[in-house]
């Protein structure tokens, strides 16, 4: 195996572990009680008391952080407090809506992003540059949920074109299923648009200086061919680590997008458990969040081998 | 809007092929008023999991829109002159879901599960000297002295209640919740499309025997009528009006109240009343000071204007109503109370608290901002108070956190709290010895822990009391001395609405507490 991607991924375990003892302790010392919670208001005492001994509540903290230790140790990440079923297993079930709305928001963030953030780099300090600099400003200045209800008033209620919550029935063949996502990833796109937009014209203006640029010219290529082939190409590095950031972030950061569109993903699943002090479920999802983090800076990091190739580890 | 309009219509066939979503013959698509993740409901007091009880299970007795109880699995019952041993036969042909017979030893097994889980429950283990099946249909409860409230016990409807559950699936579960979702009511629960805070299943049981008497309540014959229903959990109130405007969803149970203005107003909707769907109580903390004085309970009774804290809280006009009854006004028990009106007196409010020689130290006043039906009460209850002449402090908290906090029996001044604010299901106030804010037995009971040995006396007569006038009379004894010594402050109640597409739905009932989905069916609207 290479050694550095050999350094890399066992850099990855001192991350996880220091992962694993914050989240552990920043949730046992947080208040509320998972039973109280799932007994509900009228629970006696006496009923109190037999949930926390089911769940394990019963014990010293300390010992409950050696059992979870122990069970991490054999990748056994427990079960839900509330759902009984194992949190790998509900994770799974709610990772595959949240990574399609991540990729199909990139599919149309990316591409407008490109081509808006080089055409101002290309037509710097004009109205056209001006121009995508609002719009850049504006679709990141706007909530999602702005956004969202918008699309859902025009798209949904008065053109009645797309549905606004949900998945659809299960056994929908795909393109209609792919229906309940355009929405969610339009809104989503909007704002990744403003992000993208200005990483790549920063980076296309800064490549446009270049002398390997000047050389290209004055062999007599066109300005739209530099431009595309060779500007925005060296600008890759950047817009490749924004990307990557922003699908982390997406998979991970999506609770409005997945609350005003009633998409059963990981961040309502995050935000739920947290709120409902499902200690198991949110320490898996930490443990996931944390380690595709990881993942994706590294794939970040390999593709700058292919995109560059002075780039040596 | 010229512009919209053309494109509306050139987007019209394209408007019938979206709405297909939602075309499924025979399924009632439903949004409940909170996301179902616990299925056994005898694990949890939370009214969603008690409505997808009323879905799968069935129960001995049923009570009916007049709280009148009636037997609904039970066929004859009959019990001895002593008044302690009673007898139940079940109704013949009646089956669990499984195909397997409903028998006396699984309503045995039942009844003794939730009488360790129910408060009302415990009252009558208490007094159950044994409980055994006779035969494959008939069991019996012998007493070791006459338990009054008998039949309400077995037909309540509201959390938690005695659903008849397989044994088998009783005797797998051990201490813990039941893993099989197995009942004999009128809808089968499909565990392979349940996604817990997303998504449940009921189909038709076609092996349910309706009662032959009109659906009333819990009670009567339970005719399903749609091949299926879905329950749709829809977090953002926003989300699921756009969703029964775009016919993605049949039902709301429950809209925001922010939101019936303007769904009252939309012509292409109606919105159904749902009486008495919640009751209201202020709680004090009797254990720490300045309330364990109750004169100062008292002085924040009479601070208490219940008109001004339900349009603050509720806004709808029509939608609230005053009422001074420990007991939800429009149940069986509720009467006027002797020494509380819910309306404000602040210059005796002054008195008692000069009285009590209070000191000024601001109290806390615990507040749950995400929980809607009661997030406005901190803030207006606060400003009353301080007219009354208190000082106070809202301490803000999330769910979880504020069902922790209410349990700390510590002063103020050492991280416990004051007052808090509770809504409750009227039913799981209606009776005295079911009632947690009535509770009198000091920290054994609910977060207050109010301790009173004439209210426990007086809650044994009436476990004792098998006539209604009876019954009646001291409910009526137990709320004067409630509130003679300040252990809550009712504050009134307020109805709900459920809102439907006009005319979409036929058959649709009123609930006593759980709403039943028996017996509605869809027009296509």
């Amino acid at each position: 195996m290479n050694p550095y991607l050999l350094r890399r991924l066992l850099s990855t375990i001192p991350v996880v572990l220091t992962v694993a003892v914050v989240i552990f302790v920043i949730l046992r010392l947080a208040p509320g009680d998972p039973a109280l919670a799932i007994a509900g208001e009228g629970a006696s005492p006496a009923e109190l008391a037999r949930l926390r001994a089911q769940l394990g509540l019963d014990q010293s903290i300390v010992r409950q952080f050696f059992i979870w230790l122990g069970a991490m140790a054999r990748l056994d990440f427990g079960s839900s407090l509330y759902y009984h079923i194992p949190v790998v297993e509900l994770i799974g079930r709610r990772i595959g809506p949240t990574v399609f709305l991540a990729v199909l928001t990139l599919l149309i963030s990316v591409p407008v992003a490109v081509f808006l953030g080089a055409a101002a780099a290309a037509r710097q300090g004009t109205l056209v540059d001006r121009a995508v600099n609002a719009l850049a400003v504006l679709s990141f200045s706007v909530p999602v949920f702005v956004v969202g209800y918008l699309l859902i008033w025009l798209l949904a209620l008065k053109l009645g074109l797309l549905p606004v919550q949900g998945l659809g029935p299960a056994d929908a063949p795909f393109l209609s299923r792919l229906r309940y996502f355009v929405l969610p990833a339009v809104g989503l796109a909007f704002g990744q648009v403003a992000l993208l937009t200005r990483v790549t014209r920063a980076a296309v203006i800064d490549a446009l200086h270049e002398d390997y640029i000047k050389t290209a010219l004055a062999k007599g290529a066109s300005f739209r061919r530099v431009l595309w082939l060779h500007a925005v190409r060296n600008a890759a590095v950047p817009i490749v680590t924004i990307i990557g950031l922003s699908f982390a972030l997406l998979i991970g950061g999506v609770v409005v997008s997945e609350t005003v569109f009633a998409l059963p993903g990981l961040g309502k699943l995050t935000v739920d458990s947290v709120l409902a002090r499902d200690f198991p479920v949110v320490q898996g999802l930490v443990m996931f969040f944390s380690l595709l983090y990881v993942a994706i800076n590294l794939l970040v990091d390999l593709l700058y081998l292919a995109l560059d190739p002075r780039i040596r580890y | 809007m010229k512009l919209l309009s053309r494109m509306q219509t050139a987007f019209a066939g394209l408007a019938a092929a979206a709405c297909l979503t939602a075309a499924q013959a025979g399924t009632l698509r439903v949004v409940p008023n909170a996301p179902l993740q616990i299925l056994d409901p005898l694990s949890t007091t939370a009214y969603v999991t008690r409505d997808h009880g009323f879905m799968v299970y069935d129960t001995l007795f049923g009570t009916d829109m007049q709280g009148k109880v009636h037997p609904q699995m039970v066929d004859t019952y009959d019990v001895d002159a002593s008044g302690k041993v009673w007898t139940f036969t079940l109704r013949a042909g009646l089956v669990f879901h499984d195909g397997s017979p409903v028998t006396a030893a699984d309503a045995v097994a039942s009844l003794q599960r939730w009488e360790s889980r129910d408060t009302l429950g415990g009252a009558l283990k208490a007094r159950t000297a044994s409980m055994e099946a006779i035969d494959a249909r008939t069991f019996r409860i012998t007493l070791s002295a006459p338990f009054g409230p008998m039949l309400e016990a077995l037909g309540k409807p509201s959390a938690i209640v005695p659903f008849v559950m397989p044994k088998a699936v009783l005797d797998a579960a051990g201490d813990g919740p039941v893993k099989q979702i197995v009942g004999s009511g009128p809808f089968k629960f499909v565990a392979s499309e349940f996604r817990p805070g997303e998504r449940a299943l009921y189909e038709k049981f076609d092996g349910y025997k309706p009662r032959a008497e009109a659906p009333s309540g819990t009670a009567g014959g339970k005719v399903v009528k749609v091949d299926k229903v879905e329950w749709v959990f829809l977090r953002d109130a926003q989300t699921a009006v756009n969703a029964l405007r775009n016919k993605e969803v049949d039902y709301i149970d429950q809209p925001a109240f922010e939101q019936l203005p303007s769904l009252m107003k939309d012509p292409a909707l109606e919105a159904i009343p749902r009486p008495i769907a919640l009751s209201y109580v202020m709680r004090f903390n009797t254990l720490t000071p300045p309330f364990d004085d109750v004169r100062v309970r008292r002085a924040a009774m009479l601070a208490v204007n219940q008109e001004a804290i339900l349009r603050v809280q509720i806004g709808v006009p029509g939608a609230f109503h005053a009422c001074a009854s420990v007991y939800p006004c429009g149940t069986t028990y509720s009467s006027t109370p002797a020494d509380y009106t819910g309306k404000p007196d602040f210059a005796q409010a002054r008195k008692l608290l000069q009285q009590a020689g209070y000191d000024g130290t601001p109290i806390v006043i615990l507040d749950s901002p995400e929980v809607l039906s009661v997030a406005k009460i901190a803030p207006i209850m606060s400003a009353l108070l301080q007219q009354a002449g208190f000082k106070t402090r809202i301490v803000p908290l999330d769910w979880a956190s504020w069902l922790q906090k209410r349990t700390s029996t510590a002063p103020a001044s050492e991280g416990g709290w004051n007052i808090f604010f509770a809504a409750w299901s009227p039913y799981d106030l209606s009776m005295p010895i079911s009632s947690a804010p009535l509770t009198a037995n000091g920290r054994q009971g609910w977060p207050g822990w109010f301790d009173d040995a004439e209210v426990r006396s007086l809650m044994t007569r009436f476990t004792d009391a098998a006539e209604m006038a009876d019954k009646q009379a001291i409910a009526a004894q137990i709320q004067d001395r409630i509130l003679e010594q300040g252990a809550i402050a009712p504050l009134g109640q307020t109805d709900h609405y459920s809102v439907v597409r006009k005319g979409s739905l036929d058959g649709l009932l009123p609930r006593i507490a759980a709403t039943p989905f028996w017996n509605v069916s869809l027009t296509g609207k």
